[in-house]
């Protein structure tokens, strides 16, 4: 198994031996030791089984502070360094899309759900506003569930609100927890081809190539298109390397999650 | 690590009081124990909101003042006719207890129904009416609403995002509590007084209205009206800030929302008994 690679090139998310605290239970980790250099242009698959810690993770990764020890760099810059200010500006490069009902707030709609960070944050005029909200709606294929309350449509629709809550910030790094779990085939064809796309670049982030991190409990639909895998197990992190070695990766995991024939769905 | 004030999940973490787990000693001691470090979860939690309440004032005003409005909405606005009800209510009450009096002591119960209103209303029983109406009908709603939130990862959601929970949920909510208590308060406080009267006047007393805001002017203390402001503003920041610690400190599972709702309830009376014997004392002593 390999180390965490040692390319010199800047790191876009960089984690040094730290340790994931877990966020209800006080005094315990759930992930110890990780070293994960997330680069430009990545597209990494993180697998591991359920409960193992993946968005945990995530959190950690963009930057919200589960760490009870260990250093987390973003674009290059040490986060424990920086002001309040300066930090939130760094995490807000790094958009995170939830699986399971995408976390949002029920009460509000839609659109108000994925206007919210830009509301907030920006402070943007409403025209303008309604105008940005709008184009990622629409490019998200939301528009129709626009009004409606995020409590009140389907999965697939709260998922998307997510994704575009997400995009909306316009972030350099995609993390996605489980973003396939769940989810009908043709839905489950629909992220896979806009995750692709979103990596080579999607008209909702300008066409702007992203980088991108899946974390999931089944590797197989992200065998051919991940170019970077690792695996979260028994509370460690293992960086596995390239599609080659995750091929050869004799990880009892590794096989569990990835070279299973695809006999479900 | 981000900030110099503690997050959320900071809060939620173990602290140097750990060593004093209350399970090791006696009853009383344990009692005591248990109650200490609620005030001072309590005490860190205020704040962390009083903190941020000033630091992000005006930040994010398109965002954060419209919640404050739906609070004020929802926790005074729509309550106006449950305080109205109780209003009248106490007004009859009391009313009825003078006419019970007038049978003992013949009309010179009227004499004592300014002072009556005075002490028992306007002082104290007025702001512990709506502080137990807003503790009852948007405290426990709120405790359920953010335990919910936080059990189905929508702060941290939040927070991923960029957006403060403690400035989007927390501060909104007891800016809208102390409002909505204060205001409530205010107008049941005038109409249980005029309420009184008017029943009095049904009952057959003969006291003119003149004489009625004689006694009641004779009564007020300045310390009265200054006590009218703040102390149910405080007691509706109190029902916000304990509704909203108990509801995004203790639930990790939906189960522990139920608990987290009683707790907020017992809390908030405790604290606003406590907070109200102080007042009684300041008052007496000044």
């Amino acid at each position: 198994m390999a180390d965490s690679p040692s390319d010199p090139g800047r790191a876009l998310i960089e984690l040094r031996d730290v340790q994931i605290r877990h966020p209800d239970i006080v005094g315990t980790w759930r992930v110890n030791g990780v070293n994960w250099r997330v680069e430009p242009g990545d597209f990494w698959a993180v697998g591991g089984l359920h409960w193992s810690g993946k968005t945990n993770l995530l959190l950690t990764a963009a930057g919200v502070n589960l760490r009870a020890r260990g250093a987390l760099s973003l674009f290059g810059r040490e986060l424990d360094a920086l002001d309040p200010e300066e930090a939130l500006r760094e995490r807000l490069r790094i958009g995170l899309v939830f699986g399971g009902d995408g976390r949002l707030l029920p009460d509000l709609t839609v659109a108000e759900n994925v206007a919210l960070p830009l509301r907030y944050l920006r402070g943007v005029d409403d025209q303008e506003m309604e105008t940005r909200v709008r184009r990622v709606l629409d490019e998200l294929a939301l528009l129709e569930s626009a009004a409606e309350l995020a409590g009140a449509v389907d999965l697939a629709c709260r998922r998307r609100a997510a994704l575009a809550r997400a995009v909306i910030l316009e972030p350099e790094v995609l993390l996605f927890d489980q973003p396939l779990g769940g989810l009908d085939p043709r839905q489950r064809a629909w992220w896979r081809d806009l995750i692709d796309e979103l990596h080579a670049g999607h008209a909702a982030l300008d066409s702007r190539p992203a980088t991108i991190v899946v974390a999931t409990e089944d590797l197989r639909p992200w065998r051919d298109r991940a170019g970077q895998f690792a695996l979260l197990d028994e509370g460690r992190f293992h960086v596995v390397g390239d599609r080659e070695a995750m091929k050869n990766c004799d990880h009892t995991l590794a096989r569990e999650l990835h070279l299973q024939e695809q006999t479900k769905d | 690590m981000e900030s110099d004030t503690p997050t959320i999940g900071e809060l939620r973490q173990p602290d140097a009081t750990a060593f004093f787990v209350p399970s090791r000693f006696g009853f009383l001691t344990r009692q005591f124990l248990t109650l200490s470090q609620g005030l001072y979860g309590l005490g860190r939690f205020a704040f962390l909101t009083v903190s941020v309440g000033i630091a992000k004032i005006f930040r994010s005003r398109n965002v954060v003042w419209p919640e404050i409005r739906r609070q004020v909405l929802n926790g005074g606005v729509r309550q106006i006719p449950i305080a109205t009800f109780m209003a009248l209510a106490l007004g009859f009450v009391v009313s009825g207890q003078l006419h019970v009096l007038k049978t003992v002591i013949g009309v010179k119960s009227q004499t004592y129904a300014g002072g009556a209103m005075v002490t028992v209303v306007i002082r104290e029983l007025g702001c512990m009416a709506i502080t137990l109406l807003a503790l009852a009908r948007n405290g426990a709603a709120m405790v359920i609403e953010l335990g919910a939130a936080l059990v189905k990862g929508e702060t941290m959601a939040l927070q991923a995002a960029g957006v403060d929970p403690v400035h989007y949920l927390v501060v909104p909510r007891v800016i809208g509590q102390s409002l909505s208590v204060f205001c409530l308060t205010f107008g049941f406080n005038a109409l249980a007084t005029a309420s009184a009267y008017l029943f009095m006047y049904a009952l057959g007393f003969t006291l003119p209205l003149g004489e009625y805001l004689d006694q009641l002017s004779t009564y007020l203390r300045p310390l009265d009206f200054l006590f009218l402001v703040i102390k149910p503003a405080l007691f509706g920041a109190v029902v916000g800030c304990v509704c909203c610690q108990q509801g995004l400190m203790r639930p990790t599972k939906l189960e522990h929302i139920a608990s987290a709702t009683t707790t907020a309830v017992v809390v908030t009376l405790v604290v606003c008994v406590l907070l109200n014997g102080l007042f009684v004392g300041l008052f007496y002593l000044i």
